[in-house]
């Protein structure tokens, strides 16, 4: 080590002394008479010293140097004379051994002299050219394997561990690209015969490398787990009211559902469902506290990083709530310097990607003219109209005039219940600090409003981060918001709008609802839309820490932190038409509270090559939930609204609380050995006030290792610029719910004896105790690798996993004999298997255009291996629970029903219970009868895969993003259902439809959906495929960077557009193959959007 | 080194210092069965519970469901086509598929069954005294009974279970029919003898009255017809009921009117009223909590008047303009806000009263009402009497929209002051439809008819027209003879007396005369067959008993 350093000191001495004489003139002329090389020929003859340099550095150079000085003078100094005038120096390589170089080469890097055994050759001679230098990173220590590549060419070496490398060049000036894990890619052009040095710089954006695994952060090379960075930045345009929208598609393995009304919050599930009935929600961790309130109280804005925790060795730290994975969410922190203004704002379009609509009057009337077939049409064919048949009198009488007459109305109850929707989004944030103290403040207020008229949105959220360093050892700080939510106004009832017929006017004479349009007790969607109401929910969340280095004692660091979540909602309603018209108001308030105390102590070290991080965690947290509720019906007077219950007649109370409690410990032990052989291992233990009497603890183990083969020195192929395997084993479990494991005794008002009597409360056993109720335990298996590729062109993730979820929470069914109709308990096995890919490139790589895609793919199949373990009917195999639609060997979405063979036909022979119009369903065990005994296995509602794709173009100051996501059901796979049938009964003539249903009738023999007069025995339940491929977000921004931004002083200043939700290409019917609405009055359809925006920071 | 060591072992102890009462459970809005059966009062909870799932699975379980007593019997036929009313009685009865309402019922039934048995098992280890011990489970036993009996004319033979579960159970075997019937009746002996006396009872509560009734009815089942004119006699010999044969009640001075009528009117069904014929009357209070009945909507309540009254919103006579000549809805005796579902068939409202049609005042056009006034003043027929029995030219009869129907399913003029949306003229809003009355379980009028049915199993039919005609006698209706005494008959005269106050079905097939009544009767069932004498054990519940077999009825 001395050595080298001492080595390196006189290198550069030497260069110094160089550059030093550069500012010399060199008066002496040249006597042009004779070439350079010449010269040094007599030189080494004079002096007895070699050289070496590249004969064509000195071709045509020419030296006036007197050769019979040569005696009288310093070898130095003659060199000085002869080489420096022709722009050339000479290095020292030992003694009477030097190189010469151009000047200009080493302008550019240090120069040094070789203490190899570079023997001087002749160009001739050479097949081609070696460059060879050393590589050191930011603090000159030498960086093992390296990826040093030509540019232009594949040929690439890796450094060895001293940081040496030398490369063979097939020309003599090459450019060298230096790439490596975490550092920012470097070319230099170099020369044959130079050695040089590469410092390496870090890479800026260092966030990116780190990632927060729990607990601690890791940079990510360190991580041995699945662990994955959402991509945010792509996305930040996309017209998106919660963050977790802005996830759908773009990690593998994250799977992210479609929301169809203002801010909620889309569905979630990590590496499919590891659980059946048991709580399937994503972990979430917010800043490093657990978070349970609604992810539409975070501004999106406010997000930093987004990292996804999926393979039982990374979340096990997590242990018992930890088996659907964690998604560990970390708020944006201020920079220290002057101060950083941001503003952004945007507007969005919100309309609906299908067209459905009700039927217009005259689809309505043709639809009762069908279900009338046997009347409206002759027999026996019923396809030729029976011109006696009476319209009218087959109508409502609402819909009819005084004569009898169908009323000439066309009314559009839909266009009346719906306007386009907007979202409008507006961001202010001040960030910066000083070296003490940095800072993040922030602002935003979202507006959305959806396309049925009050689905409406609104939240402003404010948020203070500050990092506080107390003490050269002490630092503090708090990361708090507040996030308040309107969601004022009430929807009319979408399914009910679609219902209202367009041959009644909603509005009587003078202008008010009717509030029975049919005058039947089938009240008007409108009444619940013209009321009084009153939605808020209010968020408050703030994580005080403290993070102290241990004085004394280097790497040991004490953390606390103590995280504080406290939300109230209130939802207020009065209406005039409540309570059969005599009015109604209440007032709900629900509050909830929980604080996280965790005490983190870690503990890190580097001794040589080995490198130690330990973690111990010690934790406790406690929620609460109250909710009480007042509502009054029947008054006189609805002028104050729910402000004055006590002017309804009648007036009920309500309320319910629970509590619950955990406390848990953990420890775990990062070990790296030469940053290429890593180690972690964790054992966390949980307790939680929910689970049974007699498993009050839980302890949950993993381990994990990776492997950097890149930086290993027989790691040859040097096109790899990063590989490492990793693979880990852990099991991490899924809790059960409070109270689940008690018999639960429900009380309540329950009768009266006698006339004007009181009330008598009575109770009710709701379930039965078991105290034997385990959580799930999920024992997965991962292996993955990572790789960087050909100078991060291309780089990308593999992984591969298998969890095995054992004690599975299940109701199972049970007979109704015993009062219940099933029972929490814990069954079988459950497998997930999967292949995760996720992979970026850079296609083009101009100065002025840049070209990089991203695309992920993911599958996981779904099975379960065991259930209840029983044989009862003595087949010899474990039997399924058919009544619970269990199915040993498939996915627990398996779908068990009868088949269908088309619809009957006229004139086919049609067995009882069913009629004409009805579906013909599968006598599939042939023994002439429809039984239980006919249901098959049809096929699943889980995916096959799902796969997305991200194309990003830079042109100047364009970004371009289009983002295409798919999901595909493959062979019987991704089933929804999707069966509209229709009855003659009352409602169902009185009633409106979705238009354009194909519905089968006589002279529509080939529709596809039921219509009958009278329902047949059973009607089942047929599924389709739900395939779709999504083009889900694009965007085109354009950044400004002329002379005037600089003069503005704006560090960015950039416009966009954006579009959401474009384009659809599905063979699903209905609303969204997503959420899996079909054809069906109950969906609600799912939004696009156009949105432009400004985002400016100076 | 020797630090860390220090502070790790501090940071031990800290986990451990750890309070083991933190992780307790203990539920804060509801109790645990656990601290659930201990007092008195916690019991007399459970059994007010069970009032309330009787009450559910007869009366007020929804607008269908309790109907099922009803639909697709002799009585009445389908208004509106449907599985909900019983036709397509393929899909209705089969064992899975449909509404599945042979499970909803089995389901509601066995949970009365669980809350009784939880009751009883949890008695020793209560703190009650010895008295209260003994009525606690003379009740939990009456109301197991009920079940059980229901179970077992619905279904024939059924699994028994008698005990508090306390993990769950999937082998359960069918007992016999008369195994069943033999619990119901050690059940009822139980609660006959120690049931309070009915002076000593709140009203709607049960009594020994109430058992000795339920009890004599279940031996006409097991065809011990000698015990049950017994049971019937301790009935109908105790001095402090009778039937009641003159006016009463609220409307006692109103016209016209009737003891009959009386009999159904609001407020009149307690003893409190004055009513000494009530033996068991299931409670309704309005906009009182656990009463059960809204006056802002039909939800909760028994709604007899939606099911059984006509709309006559959508009638129309021919050539008589295009607007209802009754007003509608209207609190009168066009029967509230009917819709029609349950058309009276012919044999009830025509057949049973051919020979005392005129004198029989449950005939009387209060009662069972045939002649509406056309109340609409923009009909032409406005003022005129549009009578089911001789129908204006071009409407035929009985149709949904017309047709004659018991006037006990409706309180007329007594609909809730804010059901009405115009009170002078008795209209009221679409939200009405419910029955502001209580109503019958028992009436000691129906204890006469099972005595008649015993002697009747006794052959000695004399006894049973004495039965009879007290019956009759009431109604003003000419006696019978014995000679004319036989089911048939005492299946027609329930019909005169109760009607749909009856659970019908369940005295069909407590006979197995269902198929051959609703085919002599209710020619509107064309698809009624043999095997639905009995219902078919839920296909579902056979797949959750999934060690053992429960076997099907035979057919299905």
């Amino acid at each position: 080590m001395k050595q080298r350093f001492s080595k390196a000191l006189l290198v550069s001495i030497l260069i110094s002394s160089l550059w030093s004489l550069q500012g010399r003139s060199f008066a002496q002329a040249p006597d042009k008479n004779q070439p350079v090389s010449e010269a040094l020929k007599q030189i080494t003859k004079a002096f007895g010293t070699q050289f070496v340099y590249d004969p064509v550095l000195l071709k045509s150079k020419t030296t006036g140097y007197n050769m019979n000085k040569l005696k009288n003078e310093k070898l130095e100094d003659v060199l000085k004379s002869v080489l420096y005038p022709n722009g050339l120096v000479f290095l020292y390589v030992k003694s009477n051994y030097y190189t010469i170089v151009s000047r200009q080469q080493v302008s550019g890097v240090a120069a040094q002299k070789l203490s190899g055994s570079l023997q001087p050759v002749q160009a001739s001679e050479r097949q081609g050219y070696s460059l060879s230098g050393k590589v050191v990173n930011e603090n000159g220590v030498a960086l093992g394997q390296v990826s040093v590549r030509i540019q232009g060419t594949s040929a690439g070496v890796r450094t060895k561990e001293d940081g040496r490398f030398s490369i063979e060049s097939p020309t003599k000036q090459a450019a060298l690209l230096f790439t490596y894990i975490g550092y920012e890619t470097q070319t230099v052009n170099v020369k044959d015969e130079v050695f040089i040095t590469i410092k390496m710089t870090p890479r800026a954006d260092s966030m990116e490398d780190v990632v927060v695994v729990g607990y601690g952060t890791q940079r990510k090379s360190d991580v041995t787990g699945s662990v994955a960075s959402a991509n945010l930045k792509d996305f930040e345009n996309a017209p998106n009211t919660n963050v977790i929208q802005m996830l759908q598609g773009t990690v593998p393995g994250l799977n992210i559902g479609q929301v169809t009304s203002a801010g909620s919050t889309p569905s979630m599930n990590i590496r499919g469902a590891n659980t059946i009935s048991g709580n399937s929600n994503v972990l979430i961790i917010l800043d490093g506290i657990q978070f349970n309130g609604s992810l539409e109280s975070i501004n999106p804005d406010d997000i930093a990083s987004i990292d996804v925790l999926k393979d039982a060795s990374a979340t096990a730290v997590y242990g018992a709530q930890a088996a659907n994975g964690v998604l560990l969410v970390t708020t944006r922190k201020g920079k220290s310097g002057q101060p950083r203004f941001s503003l952004s704002s945007s507007y969005s379009t919100q309309t609906p990607t299908v067209s459905l609509r009700p039927m217009r009057r005259e689809a309505y009337l043709d639809h009762v003219r069908q279900l009338y077939y046997d009347q409206a049409y002759l027999a026996p064919d019923y396809t030729k109209p029976n011109p006696d048949f009476d319209l009218a009198s087959k109508l409502d009488a609402t819909m009819k005039d005084a004569d009898g007459n169908i009323v000439p109305l066309d009314f559009d109850w839909w266009g009346e219940a719906t306007n386009p929707g907007y979202i409008n989004d507006n961001q202010l944030s001040v960030s910066g600090g000083s070296q003490k103290v940095s800072y993040l403040f922030s602002g935003g207020y979202t507006n959305q409003s959806g396309f049925i008229i009050n689905d409406k949105f609104k939240r402003k959220s404010l948020r203070i981060n500050l990092d506080m360093q107390a003490t050269d050892w002490w630092k503090i700080g708090v990361q708090a918001f507040g996030s308040f939510v309107d969601k004022d106004g009430a929807e009319p009832k979408l399914s009910s709008i679609i219902e209202q017929s367009p041959l009644i006017n909603p509005y009587d004479d003078e202008g008010n609802v009717k509030p029975y349009p049919f005058n039947t007790n089938y009240s008007s969607p409108f009444l619940t839309y013209d009321v009084d109401d009153y939605e808020r929910h209010n968020y408050y969340f703030a994580n005080l820490y403290s993070d102290l280095n241990v004085p004394f004692i280097k790497g040991l660091n004490y953390r606390i932190n103590y995280g504080n979540n406290y939300r109230i909602n209130q939802h207020y309603a009065a209406s005039i038409y409540g309570a059969g018209l005599s009015g109604s108001a209440s007032k709900t308030h629900e509050s909830y509270y929980d604080y996280t105390f965790d005490n983190i102590l870690t503990y890190t070290r580097t001794f040589g090559r080995h490198s130690l991080n330990t973690t111990l965690l010690y934790g406790a947290s406690e929620r609460k939930y109250d909710q009480t509720e007042a509502e009054a019906t029947g008054f006189s007077r609805l002028t104050l609204g729910y402000n004055s219950l006590e002017q309804g007649i009648n007036q009920y109370t309500s309320s319910d609380a629970w509590r619950e409690a955990l406390s848990y410990q953990m420890a775990r032990v990062n070990y790296k050995y030469a940053d290429r052989y890593l180690l972690t291992a964790t054992l966390r233990r949980d307790g939680f006030s929910g689970f049974a009497a007699n498993h009050k603890y839980g302890t949950f183990p993993s381990v994990a290792l990776a492997w950097v083969l890149t930086k290993e020195s027989f790691f040859k192929a040097d096109w790899v610029d990063f590989l490492k395997l990793r693979t880990g084993y852990g099991v991490s479990g899924n809790q059960t719910s409070r109270y689940s494991s008690l018999s639960r005794i429900s009380s309540g008002a329950s009768y009266i004896f006698g006339d004007g009597g009181s009330t008598l409360f009575g109770q009710q056993v709701e379930s039965l105790p078991n105290p034997d109720l385990n959580w799930e335990k999920t024992e997965g298996l991962s292996v993955g690798v990572d790789f960087r590729l050909l100078g991060d062109r291309l780089s990308g993730t593999v992984d591969y996993y298998n969890n095995n979820t054992k004690n599975l929470l299940f109701s199972v069914q049970i007979p109704n004999i015993t009062g219940f109709s099933e029972i929490n308990s814990n069954v079988g096995e459950l497998q997930n298997r999967g292949i995760e890919i996720s992979l970026s490139s850079v296609n083009v790589n101009h100065k002025d255009f840049r070209w990089t895609s991203s695309a992920s793919f993911s599958q996981n199949s779904n099975k379960i291996l065991r259930l209840t373990g029983a044989d009862s009917d003595g087949d010899g195999r474990e039997d399924d629970l058919v009544s619970s639609g269990l199915f040993i060997g498939h996915p627990i979405s398996t779908k068990f029903d009868y088949l269908t063979d088309g619809i009957y036909q006229v004139g086919e022979k049609i067995p009882s219970g069913y009629y004409l119009g009805t579906y013909r369903v599968v006598d599939a065990n042939n023994d002439g009868a429809i039984t239980l005994d006919d249901r098959r296995i049809i096929g699943s509602q889980d995916p096959a895969y799902r796969v997305s794709l991200l194309n990003k173009f830079e042109y100047k100051g364009f970004t371009l993003t289009i983002f295409l996501n798919s999901i595909q059901g493959g062979k019987n796979g991704y089933l929804g259902a999707n069966s509209p049938s229709i009855i003659r009964d009352d409602n169902h003539i009185r009633y409106n439809y979705l238009d354009g249903i194909d519905y089968w009738t006589p002279s529509n023999p080939d529709g596809k959906y039921p219509q009958s007069i009278v329902a047949p025995t059973i009607s089942p339940t047929v599924y389709y495929d739900r395939s779709f491929i999504r083009l889900q977000d694009v965007s085109l921004s354009y950044r400004f960077t002329g002379g005037w931004v600089k003069r503005l002083n704006l560090q960015n200043f950039n416009v966009y557009v954006s579009g959401k939700n474009l384009a659809t290409w599905t063979k699903w019917e209905g609303w969204d193959p997503e959420t899996n609405q079909g054809l069906t009055i109950n969906g609600r359809p799912v939004m696009k959007g156009v949105a432009a925006g400004i985002n400016l920071t100076f | 080194m020797k630090k860390i060591i220090f502070i790790s072992v501090i940071f031990v102890i800290s986990i451990a210092s750890c309070k083991k009462s933190f992780l307790d459970e203990k539920p804060i809005d509801f109790l645990s069965a656990d601290n659930a059966f201990v007092t008195y009062n916690d019991f007399n909870a459970s059994i007010y519970n069970l009032y309330d799932l009787v009450r559910k699975e007869f009366y007020n379980g929804g607008e269908r469901r309790p109907f099922d007593y009803i639909y697709g019997t002799d009585l009445v036929y389908d208004g509106q086509p449907s599985v909900d009313r019983h036709t397509n009685m393929a899909a209705t009865y089969a064992p899975t598929g449909g509404l599945d309402i042979p499970l909803y019922h089995w389901k509601a039934l066995y949970k009365i069954v669980s809350e009784a048995n939880t009751v009883i098992s949890r008695i020793g280890a209560s703190q009650m005294n010895e008295d209260q011990k003994v009525l606690t489970e003379a009740r939990a036993r009456f109301f197991r009974a009920i079940a059980y009996r229901t179970l077992v004319y619905l279904y024939g033979g059924v699994p028994i279970t008698l005990e508090e579960l306390k993990k769950p159970k999937t082998d359960y075997t069918r007992a016999t029919k008369q195994q069943v019937l033999n619990q119901v009746i050690e059940d009822l002996s139980y609660a006959t003898q120690h049931l309070p006396k009915i002076t000593d009872v709140q009203d709607g509560e049960i009594s020994d009255l109430v058992a000795w009734h339920l009890l004599s009815e279940v031996y006409l089942a097991a065809k011990e017809f000698r015990k049950a004119v017994d049971a019937a006699s301790i009935v109908i010999n105790n001095p402090n009921v009778h039937l009641m044969q003159n006016r009463f009640g609220s409307k006692a001075n109103s016209t016209p009117g009737d003891v009959y009528f009386d009999l159904f009117q609001q407020g009149n069904q307690n003893r409190k009223s004055g009513n000494m014929e009530g033996l068991w009357v299931i409670q309704f209070e309005t906009d009182v909590l656990g009463g059960a009945m809204l006056s802002s909507s039909t939800s909760g309540s028994y709604m007899e008047e939606r099911n059984f009254a006509p709309q006559f919103l959508n009638l129309r006579i021919p050539g008589q303009g295009a607007v209802s000549p009754i007003l509608y809805p209207r609190s009168d005796l066009s029967g509230g806000r009917g819709i029609g579902w349950a058309i009276t068939d012919t044999y009830f409202s025509d057949t049973i009263w051919q020979s005392d049609f005129n004198n029989d005042i449950r005939n009387a056009n209060h009662n069972f009402v045939r002649d509406f006034v056309a109340t609409n003043p923009a009909s032409p027929l406005f003022g005129q009497t549009i009578s089911t029995r001789n129908p204006p030219p071009g409407v035929k009869v009985p149709n949904r929209y017309l047709y004659a129907f018991q006037s006990k399913v409706t309180t007329p003029g007594d609909h809730p002051s804010n059901l009405f949306a115009d009170q002078s003229n008795l209209l009221l809003k679409a939200s009405a439809g419910a029955t502001y009355a209580d109503q019958y379980m028992f009436r000691l009028a129906e204890t006469y008819l099972l005595r008649a049915e015993g002697y009747l199993g006794l052959d000695n039919r004399d006894s049973a027209a004495i039965d009879i005609n007290v019956v009759r006698s009431r109604a003003h209706a000419s006696p019978v003879t014995g000679a004319k005494v036989d089911i048939d008959y005492i299946l027609d005269e329930r019909m005169r007396e109760l009607g749909v106050e009856e659970k019908r079905r369940l005295t069909l097939m407590r006979l197995g005369k269902w198929y051959e009544r609703v085919k002599k009767c209710n020619p509107y069932y064309s698809d009624a067959l043999p095997l639905y004498n009995l219902w078919p054990i839920p296909a579902a519940e056979i797949e959750r008993n999934k060690d053992a077999k429960l076997e099907q009825n035979p057919g299905y």
